[in-house]
């Protein structure tokens, strides 16, 4: 069944066909509450919270993209859950780094790191993201935001702008800003510790 | 500083862009040419790559549950909405305000509808009075403003908090406490010859001064001013009341 259906079931009341659309989107809906409030427990609250919210909500769907409908809820939702639990994001980095689903072992391509790396080249990557973790809870929550929906969630230009309720020009000049900025704090990072970006040696080489 | 931050900001977005692949044709032939031409411009343009690759490359962070909804969490509550609350908070408390207004203001008005001449020109003699009183407590201070008027014995005023708006005109005069019930007459018309009385067992100080004159005037027991007194104490439990389960109900969403 297609979404449109879907949405149309929902609004009549039936909960099963929600259900559906709550199956298609709750992974991205939970990757960006956790990317935002850097904390799993928060981030479910908040997605089960937006969820809800949405469905009670669906007459006022007036179309377009469903998904980015639904991401705008739970960005929403996020700043209620971290207002309630009265804490910045950035105050929860430690947690996040502690319970973080990706462990020690993220994956975060070759550009950095070679497939077949040693332990120490291992323990590398894994300090390397948790820098960029830090870096992008350290950003403002608008740049924050963007870098999450166009970077990681993959979302093109449009459907970050209507998730966030900005412009497209906004969109853009925001991604830019905080890919910058990102950029200055991972310089920063590596000085502090001393890792080096694979590609920067690549590039000179 | 790196790169990036000394890039002009219409450089940083076209590189940003046109890593997104969203320039239009002619303005990334453009680009193009240019990096060709300018080697910081391509440095910049890989070390936002390298940016973008990175975040790009976290993880997806895996649910730690289904999020369906139960048909009976998504039936919504009956509880008493937030915004009806907050709506009958902020009447209640206009409605105080107002009373509390009235009451304040009420002195005056009183005296002239209901306590006869004696009383309008006693009222009158009053604020008169006070004028000049409230200069006199502050001999040093040449623009007395009620702010600063009132001295140490405005605190030993016994009315309810919120309510003392008349008190404090009265320059600091320690003022006895309204007690409607003393008068055994809570509807009666205020009238000159309570206020004598009244100001006869206040005697033991002085008699007739300026002070106890302007006192009188400030509290007239009974009668609809009672009533208000009633009405403000309880608009005041009912705003507190109301309060409170607009902020639990403020939590709860």
């Amino acid at each position: 069944m297609d979404e449109a259906a879907l949405i149309a079931d929902a609004r009549r009341g039936d909960v099963e066909a929600f259900n559906q659309l709550v199956l298609a989107h709750q992974s991205k809906a939970f990757n960006l509450a956790y990317r935002i409030t850097g904390d799993s427990d928060s981030a479910a609250d908040a997605t089960q919270e937006a969820f809800l919210s949405a469905y009670r909500s669906l007459s006022s769907y007036r179309g377009g993209s469903f998904r980015a409908w639904l991401l705008r809820i739970v960005t929403n939702a996020c700043y209620d859950e971290l207002r309630r639990r009265k804490r910045r994001p950035a105050e929860s980095l430690e947690e996040m780094e502690e319970a973080s689903p990706t462990g020690d072992g993220v994956a975060t391509e070759d550009v950095f790191f070679a497939a077949n790396e040693g332990p120490e080249a291992s323990a590398e990557r894994a300090e390397v993201t948790r820098a960029i973790e830090r870096c992008l809870l350290s950003l403002p929550s608008e740049f924050r935001i963007v870098v999450i929906l166009a970077d990681i969630l993959a979302l093109d230009y449009s459907e970050v702008a209507s998730a966030m309720g900005s412009p497209v020009g906004t969109v853009r000049s925001r991604l830019a800003r905080a890919r910058a900025r990102l950029r200055q704090c991972l310089e920063a990072s590596r000085e502090l510790s001393g890792w080096e970006m694979r590609l920067a040696e690549e590039r000179s080489s | 500083m790196s790169r990036l931050d000394r890039l002009p900001p219409r450089d940083l977005e076209r590189l940003s862009a046109y890593l997104d692949g969203d320039l239009d044709p002619r303005e990334a032939a453009r680009l193009h040419a240019r990096l060709e031409s300018e080697p910081e411009l391509r440095l910049s343009l890989d070390d936002m790559r390298q940016v973008v690759t990175a975040v790009r490359g976290l993880e997806e962070v895996r649910a730690p549950r289904n999020f369906t909804l139960r048909a009976a969490d998504a039936v919504r509550r009956r509880e008493p909405g937030f915004a009806y609350l907050r709506f009958a908070t902020v009447l209640a408390t206009a409605l105080f305000v107002l009373t509390t207004a009235v009451r304040t203001l009420s002195v005056v008005p009183l005296q002239f509808g209901a306590a006869a001449p004696v009383a309008e020109s006693a009222t009158t003699a009053a604020l008169e009075m006070f004028a000049d009183i409230a200069g006199a407590a502050l001999p040093t201070s040449e623009a007395p403003l009620e702010a600063e008027a009132p001295p140490p014995a405005a605190a030993a005023i016994p009315v309810p908090a919120g309510t003392a708006a008349p008190a404090p005109t009265l320059g600091g005069v320690v003022v006895p406490s309204p007690a409607p019930s003393a008068t055994g007459c809570p509807s009666c018309v205020p009238s000159l010859a309570y206020r004598q009385e009244a100001g006869e067992d206040q005697a033991g100080k002085t008699t007739e001064t300026d002070e106890e004159e302007i006192a009188r005037a400030a509290q007239i027991p009974g009668g609809p001013t009672g009533a208000l007194a009633v009405a403000q104490w309880v608009l005041a439990v009912v705003v507190v009341v109301l309060a409170v389960l607009t902020v639990r109900a403020r939590r709860r969403r």
